[in-house]
């Protein structure tokens, strides 16, 4: 009996001690947050990013770890491997020549740096402190003094980085010289292919022959393989895709690397950059990061309720939809919201197919759908009013907005069933046809829904078919897809030739696989202008072109959205300071304890 | 014993044969391949496919993979690299076993210190308030998805009390308390979601067993009810449980993919289905080779447990 109950008692004594292990506090600080006078919580409202240094504005205080979430790790820590979810992370440790201008006036643009906007005109050096262009096909950087490579294993020491380091990467990067010969693939169809050859003609220079280009600089500030990282890495026991050998110039030393768990990263001490607003302050503010792999969208949503991450939608991943976005606002006020502009999305479909190689059959598909009202009911008057093919209105260098295309073109893209039944019956389909929508489990599988109501009312029948990512992204890139089928990234490129390469013949992003002679005859002109408003001029005239053409059935431009903690300061929703440079956004990012 | 013993484990090595070559060609037939994933990492950049399968090994005959794959488990034990990572199957299954392992132990002793208690009081207690009580709890449990329970327990809690699982996974071997804290909530979920079935069985072998003639010979000679079922109905009750729990063990496995995925352990189950989305054929191909490993053996050792709990069996 006495045994009997000796062993009770233990047994409840384990399970007691279980239970109030599980349900213990977290060390991690709970706060009773003075709300911030940042914004309102009304998610229609866009953040504005000014920023001012009088005194009614939170300054920035040194101190703290960053507590930052990411859907997937990354494959691979080497550059050269490129991908974005390896360059996102990359970023942290490893820096390139051209970034954006932090301090740029964003009153005009309140999206500065949400999207791929770093033009000519918001760049600034990075580890090229400065740069020539005495002719349109040569760049001369000026390498940067007191940038050095970070205190880690394999460096013995942290050496300073010099041009021979910058010609090594680009050599090794393009294959063009320092026994490499061959390019990475994560290069192909960007413009760093323009690039001839890369010498560094003295310990502090650098010199890059292009073919003839007028965006030079910004394809530079946007280039996302070329992160400078040393020789001793590459040849590093494990290479440079060991994350032991993950090293660079960037603002934080990757210390840690718990596989699909977590990241833990450190203050470079030694960093060489200052923030840009605020000049006397050198960077990074915080102490360090902890990356989180979390994949799951509630769970990151519990997440940032339960201040266990300072913001969410790192970079490119899960961003929020009204609706979550509406959900949270309700419950969590203290949360601070963001947006930022995305893409249209859309349905491709091969042009070379009937019955879409008829004009009058896209034309029609476009026609049949109200895309106001999808805006006023799907997105609660969150997206554009109008359609945005080919260009996003945000890229406003050459982006033509619906209201100033010609009025044929507006009648085109305006809500008109009748008008698209009469095209079919034109087209020879007088009683509509069948066809497929193909869509991934990842994207917003009921617009598809939708798309299909509006196609059904002319007469187009469509069967939807959901696959899994990996499935969906197979068949897209073999061009296995007969019918419609869902894309989203197109048209948000600082760089017109990019958003271009979709329609344009022989490329292999070219979904649709189209190959209309006019606009390849177009593309190889824009290639060879080198006057900056000349080129942008060509670039809005085949913008017209190419959305008179309704080679992607449009929808409505929208937005985003996610949160950030209340003492997060220095951060309202940027994703790029340049392609993929979400380190340097983080380094200019700080933590307010008196907040916290 | 110890020659049933060895048969036994003789036998499961033609199970995993013919397993490992269901699972190689299986994931071969899904659409998209692992060059087709490189190339949309790589945004449809001409690659040179041929170059990447060349380095992948997979330019081979697939009946050629399949041999030096099956060549390099059975003289090295090397399961491979990974096809996207720079890592290999071994290192990654050693990283993400114990994870999973820890969550499987846990949640099948839960299963049992709920299923098996109010199974037997159930059944002792037929047909009173406390049966029907815990009926329903087991019909709940099986009804209600592990998924949905989980998703409310991360959602709710974070809502209306600011409080959300651990999110950053630490080693028992570092910290047994935070490890402890992060496991139990997932772990019970599990457990729970499969203690409804345990639950019902342990009830319906404890009544076939009350109804047995020893058990009414054990009455008669007037022994106390804990003796009668403790002594006497569990242990030969207890027989087909054992048989349920072995079987439930792999779906646990299976199933700890969405509980890895929303309480963020970075276990077999997440490692299986991202490698799957990748077309990691390698890895997956290793996870499925460990976890049919894990089944047998699992079998082996229900079927020596009946030795244990009946003694007329007797292997030879």
């Amino acid at each position: 009996m006495k045994k009997k109950f000796i062993w009770l008692a233990l047994s409840c004594l384990m399970v007691t001690t279980m239970v109030l292990t599980s349900c213990a506090k977290q060390t991690t600080t709970t706060s009773t947050t003075t709300p911030q006078t940042t914004v309102t919580q009304t998610p229609a409202t866009q953040t504005t990013a000014t920023q001012t240094t009088d005194e009614s504005t939170p300054q920035p205080q040194y101190g703290g770890t960053l507590k930052l979430p990411l859907p997937s790790f990354p494959t691979h820590f080497d550059p050269y491997q490129g991908a974005a979810a390896n360059l996102t992370i990359q970023s942290l440790w490893a820096e390139n020549m051209v970034q954006g201008n932090w301090a740029a006036d964003r009153s005009s643009n309140p999206d500065l740096f949400k999207i791929r906007d770093v033009s000519k005109d918001n760049a600034k050096g990075a580890l090229a402190e400065s740069w020539e262009t005495p002719d349109l096909s040569t760049l001369i950087l000026h390498i940067r003094h007191g940038v050095y490579f970070q205190n880690k294993s394999p460096m013995t020491t942290a050496r300073e980085m010099t041009a021979k380091d910058v010609e090594y990467t680009l050599h090794r990067l393009l294959g063009l010289g320092s026994g490499f010969t061959e390019a990475s693939p994560a290069t192909g169809g960007l413009p760093l292919t323009l690039v001839t050859s890369v010498t560094a003609t003295d310990q502090w220079t650098v010199t890059v022959k292009y073919k003839p280009s007028a965006l030079l600089v910004t394809y530079l500030a946007n280039s996302s393989c070329d992160a400078v990282i040393p020789r001793e890495a590459v040849e590093a026991t494990g290479g440079p895709d060991d994350w032991r050998n993950a090293v660079g110039t960037g603002p934080f030393t990757l210390t840690d690397y718990v596989s699909d768990s977590s990241m833990t990263f450190v203050k470079n001490q030694n960093y060489w950059a200052y923030d840009e607003m605020y000049p006397n302050n050198k960077l990074p503010y915080v102490d360090g990061v902890t990356i989180l792999l979390i994949p799951d969208k509630t769970t990151m949503l519990a997440a940032i309720r339960t201040k266990k991450i300072d913001e969410t939608s790192l970079g490119e991943t899960m961003p929020l939809s009204y609706a979550d976005a509406q959900s949270v606002v309700k419950t969590n006020p203290e949360l601070v919201l963001f947006s930022r502009p995305t893409t249209a999305g859309g349905l491709l479909m091969p042009v070379q197919q009937k019955p879409f190689d008829d004009i009058r059959v896209r034309m029609a598909l476009q026609m049949a759908l109200d895309v106001p009202t999808i805006n006023k009911t799907y997105y609660s008057g969150q997206a554009a009013e109008y359609p945005s093919p080919l260009v996003s209105d945000a890229m406003t260098d050459f982006a033509v907005p619906f209201d100033q295309w010609p009025k044929e073109l507006q009648d085109e893209y305006t809500y008109n069933p009748d008008g698209a039944r009469k095209l079919l019956a034109e087209a020879g389909y007088p009683n509509g046809f069948n066809t497929t929508i193909d869509t991934s489990s990842e994207f917003d599988t009921d617009l598809a829904q939708i798309m299909k109501g509006y196609f059904k009312d002319i007469g187009v029948t469509v069967d939807v078919n959901v696959s899994d990512a990996a499935t969906y992204s197979a068949n897209m890139w073999s061009y296995q897809f007969k019918g419609l089928f869902w894309a989203y990234w197109m048209g948000l490129d600082v760089d017109p030739i990019q958003c271009f390469n979709f329609y344009r013949g022989g490329i292999p992003w070219n979904l649709g696989q189209v190959n209309d002679p006019t606009f390849n005859d177009y593309c190889d002109q824009l290639e060879t202008i080198v006057d900056e408003t000349e080129f942008f001029n060509l670039s809005k005239e085949m913008n017209l072109y190419g959305i008179g053409q309704h080679w992607v059935v449009t929808l409505n431009s929208t937005r985003t959205f996610g949160f950030k903690q209340p003492w997060i300061g220095g951060f309202n929703g940027e994703k790029y300071l340049g392609n993929m440079r979400l380190g340097a956004i983080i380094a200019r990012t700080w933590i307010d304890p008196n907040l916290k | 014993m110890s020659s049933y013993l060895t048969r036994r484990l003789l036998l499961i090595l033609p199970t995993l044969l013919i397993i490992s070559i269901i699972v190689f060609l299986s994931q071969r037939l899904i659409p998209g391949s692992v060059i087709d994933m490189i190339a949309t990492e790589y945004m449809g950049s001409k690659i040179d496919r041929n170059e990447i399968e060349d380095e992948l090994g997979l330019n081979l005959p697939i009946q050629v993979q399949y041999i030096k794959w099956l060549g390099n488990i059975v003289i090295h034990g090397d399961l491979g690299n990974s096809l996207r990572r720079n890592v290999t199957v071994n290192e990654q299954l050693k990283s993400k076993i114990p994870v999973t392992l820890e969550l499987v132990i846990l949640g099948t002793l839960i299963n049992l210190l709920i299923a098996l208690p109010i199974g037997v009081y159930s059944a002792v207690r037929q047909n009173s308030w406390g049966d029907y009580v815990g009926r329903s709890i087991a019909i709940l449990s099986i009804a209600v998805p592990s998924f949905w329970i989980a998703l409310i327990v991360v959602t709710y809690p974070a809502i209306w009390w600011g409080w959300s699982p651990p999110m950053q996974y630490i080693p028992f071997t570092e910290n047994l308390a935070a490890n402890l804290s992060q496991f139990l909530i997932p772990s019970f979920i599990m457990g729970m979601s499969l203690a409804g079935i345990t639950m019902r069985m342990t009830r319906t072998m404890m009544l076939e067993v009350l109804r047995l003639d020893y058990i009414r010979t054990a009455w008669s000679k007037g022994l106390t009810e804990r003796m009668v079922v403790m002594r006497h109905a569990l242990r030969n009750a207890l027989i087909p449980v054992v048989t349920l729990v072995g079987v439930l063990v792999p779906g646990m496995i299976g199933g700890a993919v969405i509980i890895e995925q929303i309480f963020v352990l970075p276990g077999l189950g997440r490692l299986a289905f991202e490698s799957l989305n990748n077309r990691d054929y390698t890895t997956v191909s290793g996870i499925n080779l460990f976890i049919a490993m894990i089944v047998l053996l699992t079998n082996l050792a229900v079927d020596l447990t009946y030795a244990f709990l009946d003694p007329r069996i007797k292997y030879k």
